[in-house]
């Protein structure tokens, strides 16, 4: 019974949605755990029309959230356009960039615009959710935590080698007398 | 239940006449302008797929509104601006990303309601992208493994020595 409730409920409330206008959340949001210079930076963008018309005309603009002189784009475009998002209809948009300098980079957000309703003069505009402060790290920096550090062993082990195999031979040849 | 099939009838036809379409893509041509895949499971919540393309209809329709079909899910495209560039980004979780050729397959609006009827609907044009797979980072790293030998070796050295007392 309280399943059928439910039920009609939200077919309730989204038949009354049905006569709304379009409305967009927008999000924002790293993909990568760390911003690394020269690797893979991957930023997600959502748009969601959870309104009851489509959205036209919709842009997603993040350029100055990435300046030139600190991030390339290896793939994907930082200022976009949707023609039309229907109710209900999502889009996820991601760029994937490539930091040129270490450093902290603030908080961005994107900046997105749309029109309520397909033949609609009205320009609605609002910011994305932002994406937290950023802290690009130097190549070293990440190669000494993450990357392989066989060869740093290997020449431990062979600067130890000296020492530890001059004992082994003293106790061998004292063991024999 | 007649309110319920009612009210059906209501948001369906709303969603009928939401979906009522605009341009349509003639005699269409996609060129693919470069795509990129992220190759690493560990600094990467989830594996992306970016693809460019471009399409150039006969009817040079203003309004163009793209959806691509990859492994039978529909994604909206993005466009740029000014010059005639289209996006698709799609996004795999790290199990299912092995390495694989994606295809995707570009629909205009008139073509994606088709499909939706129909799988088998022609599209505009595939764009292909081959994801070479990702790398992982070992779950132990290699000063553990150092840090395990060394105790191993002190373990030994210290028996020995009590041995030869």
């Amino acid at each position: 019974l309280t399943i059928r409730m439910l039920l009609l409920s939200a077919l309730f409330v989204s038949s009354l949605a049905a006569s709304e206008d379009a409305w967009l959340l927008a999000s924002k949001s790293p993909q990568s755990q760390y911003g690394v210079e020269g690797m893979d930076y991957v930023v997600q963008y959502g748009l969601y029309n959870v309104g009851g018309k489509p959205a036209t005309k919709v842009t997603l603009d993040d350029r100055q959230s990435y300046p030139k002189e600190y991030f390339d784009v290896v793939q994907g475009m930082l200022q976009t356009a949707v023609e039309r998002l229907n109710p209900g209809e999502n889009i996820t948009h991601t760029v994937v960039l490539s930091p040129k300098l270490s450093g902290v980079f603030n908080e961005t957000a994107a900046h997105i615009s749309y029109r309520p309703d397909v033949h609609s003069n009205q320009l609605r505009s609002g910011l994305t959710t932002v994406a937290p402060k950023m802290y690009v790290y130097t190549k070293a920096d990440y190669e000494r935590r993450f990357g392989s550090n066989l060869e740093r062993f290997l020449a431990f082990f062979v600067f130890m080698s000296p020492m530890t195999l001059y004992s082994l031979y003293a106790y061998v040849s004292s063991a024999n007398k | 239940v007649k309110m319920v099939s009612s009210l059906l009838v209501a948001f369906s036809a709303a969603a009928l006449l939401a979906t009522a379409s605009a341009a349509k893509c003639e005699s269409p041509k996609v060129t693919p302008k470069g795509s990129h895949s992220t190759s690493d499971a560990f600094f990467h919540f989830q594996t992306v797929v970016v693809s460019e393309f471009g399409v150039a209809c006969s009817n040079s329709p203003k309004d163009l509104q793209l959806y691509a079909v990859s492994n039978r899910k529909i994604y909206n495209v993005a466009s740029g601006e000014s010059t005639n560039n289209f996006q698709v980004s799609i996004i795999l979780e790290h199990a299912d990303a092995y390495s694989q050729t994606i295809d995707i397959s570009i629909f205009d609006e008139e073509g994606i309601a088709a499909y939706k009827k129909d799988q088998s609907a022609t599209p505009l044009g595939v764009v292909s992208h081959y994801h070479a797979g990702l790398s992982r980072k070992w779950p132990i790293t290699s000063e553990t493994i150092a840090v395990l030998i060394s105790f191993i070796a002190v373990y030994y050295a210290f028996t020995f020595k009590s041995a030869l007392n």
